[in-house]
C-alpha cells in the first residue's frame, strides 16, 4: 500500500515541468520531508533491537531443540554381568570396575571430567588418580561423591533392605536422596556406610566384616565367628539357602580361612571342627547338632 | 561322684544355651512387640579404644529410642552420648548401668544433621557385647 502511494507521488513529481522560482523546493527535499513525516525509514536503534531479539529467539529455539533431543548429553555406556563369574573393566577415565554376578552399571563421562555411574547389584570401583571433576555414583537412593583417589565396594541389590558402601581406600561422601542431598556422611578408609532403602536411615561405622570382598577375591575368613554370621556369609557367597535348625547353634564359634573352595568343602570343614551337622534337604542346607 | 559332676556340667551347658537363646529371642521380641518404628539393629563390638562410634543422620524433632540388649549378662557401665560434628555432646549424655540385660534410652535433636553416637564400654565385654536396636518413636 505504502509502495503504491510512493510510486504515485514519484510520478506526480516527475510530471512537474517546472517549479515556481519563489519556492525553495526540490524533488529530493520533498522526498526527504515525505519520508520523515511518514516515519518511513526505521531508526537505527530500533533496527538493532529488532535484529538482536530475532537472533536471540532463533538461538534459544535451536538450544531448546538441542537440549530436548539430548545433543549435548554425554554418551551413556551400560555394562551388565549376567555370567556366573565376576567381570572386570577399565573405564575411559582410567578407573577400574569389577562387577559381581547379576550386576550392572551405566556410566557417562563429560568433557569436564565429571563422571556419573548408576549401580544395580554389587561393584568394586578403583578411581584413577586425582579426579578432574567429582565422581557421582548412584545406587538406589544412595548418592556417593568422590573427589580424590578412592577404592570402594558398593552392594545395592534391589531385594536388599540396605545399600552398603565399604571404603577400602581414600574417602567418599554418602547422602540419601530421600533424606536430602545437602546432608552427607564422610566415610573414610576402613569404614562402611549403610543407607536404608525404606527407613530414611544413613549411618557409618568401622567395618567389622572381613568378607565384604569375598565375591571378588574368593577368600572367606572366619575368626571366632558365631555360626549365625557364618551361615549368613555362606548364604550370600554361594547363593544357597542355609537354615539353622536350632537357635543354640547360632552362638557356636568357628575359625578358618578358605580360598576358592566349594560350599561342600567348607561345610565339611565346619563339621570337622565343631559338633555341627550340615545336611542337604531338597534345595536347602540344614545346620543341626 | 562322677554322676554329680556330669549333672553339674550338663547344668552349666544348659545355662549357656539358655543365655544364647535369650539373645536371639529377646532381639526378636523387641523388634516385634515394641510400638515404635523399628529402624535397625546393630551388633556393637568393643573396639580397642573401648569406644564404638556410629555416624548417623538424624532428623529434627524426632524422638529416637535406643534399646540395648546383652545376650549373656546385665548391661553395666556403658556411657552413651550423641555429639555434633565438633564432637561436643548435644544430647543423650548418660551412663547405662542396669541390673537387667536390656535398657532403653531416648533422645531428640533440634536440627537435621549428621551426628556421632558414641558407645563407651568401661568394662571388658566379650564378643558381640550388646545388640543395639534403633527405633523411631515420634516424628513431627
Amino acid at each position: 500500500m505504502n509502495n503504491s502511494i510512493d510510486n504515485i507521488f514519484r510520478d506526480k513529481v516527475a510530471e512537474l515541468d517546472s517549479i515556481p522560482k519563489e519556492v525553495e523546493w526540490t524533488p529530493e527535499k520533498g522526498w526527504a520531508s515525505y519520508q520523515q513525516a511518514n516515519n518511513h525509514k526505521a531508526k537505527p536503534l530500533r533496527r538493532f533491537i529488532l535484529t538482536a531479539t530475532s537472533t536471540a529467539a532463533a538461538i534459544a529455539l535451536i538450544v531448546a531443540l538441542a537440549v530436548n533431543s539430548n545433543i549435548f548429553a554425554p554418551e551413556v555406556i551400560a555394562l551388565q554381568n549376567q555370567t556366573d563369574s565376576i567381570t572386570e573393566q577399565q573405564l575411559p577415565n582410567g578407573s577400574r570396575v569389577w562387577l559381581n554376578k547379576n550386576s550392572s552399571i551405566a556410566y557417562s563421562v563429560r568433557k569436564s571430567g565429571e563422571f556419573t555411574m548408576d549401580i544395580d547389584g554389587e561393584v568394586y570401583l578403583e578411581t584413577a588418580g586425582t579426579a578432574k571433576a567429582p565422581y557421582t555414583l548412584r545406587a538406589g537412593n544412595a548418592i556417593i561423591s568422590i573427589k580424590s583417589q578412592a577404592a570402594l565396594n558398593v552392594r545395592a541389590y534391589p531385594n536388599d533392605y540396605d545399600i552398603d558402601i565399604t571404603v577400602t581406600n581414600g574417602s567418599v561422601k554418602v547422602a540419601d536422596n530421600i533424606l536430602g542431598q545437602g546432608l552427607s556422611l564422610l566415610v573414610t578408609k576402613g569404614n562402611y556406610c549403610s543407607v536404608s532403602r525404606t527407613n530414611s536411615l544413613v549411618y557409618a561405622t568401622l567395618n567389622n566384616n572381613p568378607n565384604y570382598l569375598a565375591w571378588k577375591t574368593g577368600e572367606i575368613t572366619f575368626d571366632n565367628t558365631p555360626m549365625a554370621t557364618v551361615t549368613q556369609v555362606l548364604r550370600s557367597f554361594y547363593g544357597q539357602d542355609i537354615e539353622i535348625a536350632d537357635d543354640s547353634i547360632a552362638y557356636i564359634r568357628f575359625t578358618g580361612t578358605y580360598t576358592n573352595l566349594s560350599l561342600d568343602s567348607i561345610l565339611a570343614a565346619i563339621e570337622d571342627k565343631t559338633a555341627i551337622k550340615a545336611t542337604r534337604l531338597h534345595n536347602k542346607v540344614i545346620i543341626s547338632k | 561322684m562322677r554322676t554329680i559332676l556330669s549333672i553339674f556340667v550338663l547344668l552349666l551347658a544348659l545355662q549357656a544355651t539358655v543365655n544364647a537363646q535369650c539373645a536371639i529371642s529377646e532381639k526378636i521380641n523387641w523388634s516385634k512387640e515394641y510400638e515404635g518404628k523399628f529402624l535397625k539393629d546393630f551388633e556393637v563390638k568393643q573396639s580397642e579404644s573401648n569406644v564404638t562410634r556410629y555416624s548417623v543422620i538424624l532428623k529434627k524433632d524426632t524422638q529416637y529410642a535406643l534399646h540395648f540388649v546383652n545376650p549373656s549378662t546385665s548391661i553395666s557401665n556403658i556411657k552413651l552420648y550423641v555429639s555434633d560434628s565438633e564432637k561436643y555432646p548435644v544430647t543423650l549424655d548418660t551412663y547405662v548401668d542396669s541390673e537387667k540385660n536390656s535398657f532403653v534410652s531416648r533422645f531428640k535433636v533440634d536440627k537435621k544433621s549428621a551426628y556421632h553416637l558414641f558407645i563407651e564400654f568401661n568394662e571388658k565385654c566379650d564378643n558381640e557385647c550388646v545388640v543395639m536396636l534403633l527405633y523411631l518413636e515420634e516424628e513431627e
